[in-house]
């Protein structure tokens, strides 16, 4: 039996030395970095791995059967790694369970996710509208598999009261496979793996096989059992590692990695949840998935096991030879212009950019961005601290833009904020802390002239100058708005909180923190005259708005989220 | 043009005049008249479908001629709403098993997407809510897992209860 995986697994990290080496030298030639003692170590820590992986291989045959030197903290041997190479029999029904576990979990995740939307409303208005707003970020970004629990136990629907009879002559399982794919894409996931792969070895191998797109990996199962799993998903597209934490070691994510691109040619997406990043681990990816990763999210590390070194991530992710096009890096630690540049010098194209609280970045990354990425970009978020009015002369270039979130513009004064209407598709604005916006400025954004054809969402905050005459333009040049936030616009009175009442009539989410000239008495009127879509309303800080009047629409419409001046959520 | 008919053959020989334009609903006939421009007066035959089951096909695609053309599938949304079906169509789904199924493969050799997500959607309804024993019974499907797999999927189906 030869040593396939092996030896491909020693090769790679030869590649991943290599990389690293070589990023080290680009350290070199530019001034000091803090982050270069870093390098060093996983150059070191690979190097070591290497040498291990060796000394191995180079037992004679007769000894290695016996060798059981542990290669990593997870523990793998030669021979545990040898075994992995081995055929697996057809189907082992294990994995039902497996995949079923994991299935269950997301369900549960998501479950909790709307839970804590609702409790942390109670405390904290600004982050619960954030969560909000991060939980919508991810379900765009989510799975293709949409849970509904209410399947599970829900008693037959009216429509399929009647079942008829089968036919001894045409049996379900005659069906070509493309049609029992389809049926299967109407049930929901949760109850595909534990009630219809169960029936028999069809359903089973189809569902295995052929039917899992996204999975959702979690420490649920054994870090051994995961490439046995993998070894079924022949067609994966999307995977999310959750909760490892910094358990996998090195060498098994390089296992994990190697069953993966081997079983699948067409991973596209992958993110990270609560789990320890490193240059290594990045290198790994880049080696495995270079010709199909498209789409990398890191999501926001709260814990212990934050990596702080992130400009060295960028670094490394940008390179000409992989197809990465989505990156989503916000809250992220220790990025820099330098990681920023040599990330968009050299990806071949960028359609999606999210950098949230980045408040580094500078006008000459945005201009190089803009320059080389203007043809493809689409989704931009960016922290403004550092941007000046000619960053969003930059930003204009790129006319692909649907989605733009530039958070703290206190350096800029508006005097070309026209260059929004020179995206035609802009279906989402967010801007914050516009402290230095004149109202003149405000009319180059919002006049009668232009029509924001599909701005869905709009988000202004902290922007004081806002009055009845900026929503009245607002109103009318953005007649699609399905979510609209004006926080701290003190001149907002009942004339402006009317207009948009009776005028948005596609509104869902409304957010009017600290508008405190607003009485609301319209509010009788929601949702039977005005706002029939509404769910969600902040009168967060909104002094003048009687209790009575909100509750008297909670008890109207249970459905409406609704946080009352006090910055509580109305409950029962 | 309207009113303008076509005849289509099923596999029995039966003869069918279909107006244009109910027959287009049909992707592949569609494809046949415009790309392969067969002349309207020939027979199209159609090889994979008996009458019974044409005649069912041309019953829904006349009551669904004016409906306004489906959104295009799109794959990373695709969340189905399986309780959508219409009265009228609950009805016109009320056949045995076997004419189901050849419906299903009727819609999907004419290329009918809304038939097919109708009848696709029946099966799957007719699925949910059921354990892999009665949805056994329901499609007289085999049970063709040995005694100890069995045991493992049961064994496991309790750990993950209790999960």
């Amino acid at each position: 039996m030869s040593d396939l995986l092996y030896n491909r697994l020693l090769l790679n990290f030869i590649n991943v030395k290599n990389r690293l080496e070589s990023l080290l030298n680009l350290y070199c030639i530019n001034e000091y970095r803090l982050d270069i003692k870093e390098l060093q170590i996983s150059i070191g820590f690979v190097s070591n791995l290497i040498d291990k992986l060796q000394y191995e291989l180079k037992l004679t045959d007769n000894l290695k059967p016996f060798s059981n030197h542990s290669l990593c903290n997870n523990n793998w041997t030669w021979k545990k790694i040898q075994q992995l190479d081995m055929k697996e029999q057809c189907l082992n029904l294990e994995f039902l369970a497996l995949l079923r576990l994991q299935t269950l979990a997301t369900c549960f995740d998501e479950f909790d996710e709307q839970k804590f939307l609702k409790q942390t409303t109670d405390f904290n208005i600004n982050r619960q509208y954030h969560s909000n707003k991060m939980m919508k970020f991810i379900d765009e970004t989510k799975s293709t598999i949409a849970c509904d629990h209410m399947h599970i136990n829900k008693p037959s629907s009216s429509s399929s009261s009647f079942i008829p009879q089968y036919d001894l002559n045409k049996n379900l399982l005659d069906l070509p496979q493309e049609i029992l794919l389809r049926i299967f894409s109407f049930i929901c996931p949760c109850e595909l793996i534990s009630n219809i792969a169960p029936t028999c070895r069809l359903f089973a191998n189809l569902i295995l096989t052929c039917f899992y797109s996204h999975l959702d990996l979690s420490p649920l199962i054994s870090i051994y059992d995961v490439p046995r799993l993998f070894n079924h998903l022949s067609c994966l597209q999307s995977i999310r590692f959750i909760d490892w934490k910094d358990n996998i070691s090195i060498l098994t994510w390089s296992i994990w990695f190697d069953i993966l691109s081997r079983k699948t040619s067409n991973l596209k997406k992958i993110h990270f949840r609560n789990i320890f990043i490193s240059p290594i681990l990045i290198c790994l990816l880049i080696e495995y998935f270079p010709h199909c990763l498209e789409t990398l999210i890191f999501d926001y590390q709260q814990n212990n096991y934050c990596y702080r070194n992130f400009d060295l991530i960028l670094c490394l992710l940008g390179d000409k030879n992989i197809k990465l096009k989505n990156l989503t890096a916000s809250y992220q630690l220790g990025i820099t212009n330098f990681g920023i540049l040599q990330l968009v010098k050299n990806l071949n194209t960028l359609v999606e950019l999210n950098l949230v609280n980045i408040n580094t970045i500078n006008d000459q990354s945005i201009k190089v961005l803009c320059d080389k990425h203007n043809v493809y970009l689409e989704i931009l978020r960016i922290d403004g601290a550092q941007l000046t009015d000619k960053a969003l002369d930059y930003i204009a270039q790129c006319h692909r833009l649907r989605k733009i979130m530039i958070e703290f513009c206190i350096n800029m004064t508006g005097s070309n904020f026209s260059i929004f209407q020179n995206f035609p598709k802009l279906e989402e604005l967010y801007l914050s802390a516009l402290n230095n916006i004149s109202s003149e400025s405000f009319q180059l954004l919002f006049n009668k002239n232009y029509t924001f054809k599909y701005l869905q969402c709009l988000k202004l905050d902290e922007y004081h100058m806002i009055d009845d005459n900026c929503i009245r333009l607002i109103v009318q040049s953005c007649p699609h708005l399905i979510d609209l936030t004006c926080s701290l616009a003190y001149n907002v009175t009942d004339e402006g909180f009317n207009e948009i009442v009776i005028r948005c009539n596609q509104l869902q989410y409304l957010t009017l923190t600290g508008c405190n000239q607003i009485y609301g008495e319209i509010l009788f009127d929601v949702p039977e005259k005005y706002l029939k879509s509404i769910k969600y309303l902040n009168f967060d800080k909104c002094n003048q708005i009687e209790d009575f009047i909100l509750i008297d629409l909670f008890q109207r419409t249970k459905f409406i989220l609704i946080i009352d001046s006090y910055g509580s959520l109305i409950k029962l | 043009m309207a009113g303008h008919k076509i005849k289509l053959q099923s596999n029995d020989g039966d003869i069918f005049d279909v107006e244009v334009e109910i027959a287009k609903l049909s992707i592949t006939i569609k494809t046949m008249l415009e790309d392969l421009s067969m002349n309207e007066e020939e027979i199209i035959p159609l090889p994979n479908i008996n009458s019974a089951i044409f005649k069912k096909v041309i019953q829904w695609t006349t009551h669904h001629k004016d409906d306004p053309p489906l959104p295009p599938e799109d794959d990373e949304n695709r969340e189905k709403n399986t309780n959508d079906i219409s009265s009228w169509d609950q009805e016109f789904l009320k056949v045995d098993q076997g004419t189901l199924f050849e419906l299903i493969l009727a819609a999907n050799y004419l290329d009918i997407k809304g038939l097919l997500d109708v009848t696709c959607t029946s099966v799957a309804n007719m699925i949910k809510g059921k354990t892999s024993e009665e949805i056994r019974q329901t499609f007289n499907i085999k049970n063709d897992f040995t005694p100890q797999e069995e045991e493992q999927i049961k064994k496991e189906n309790e750990w993950c209860e209790n999960k």
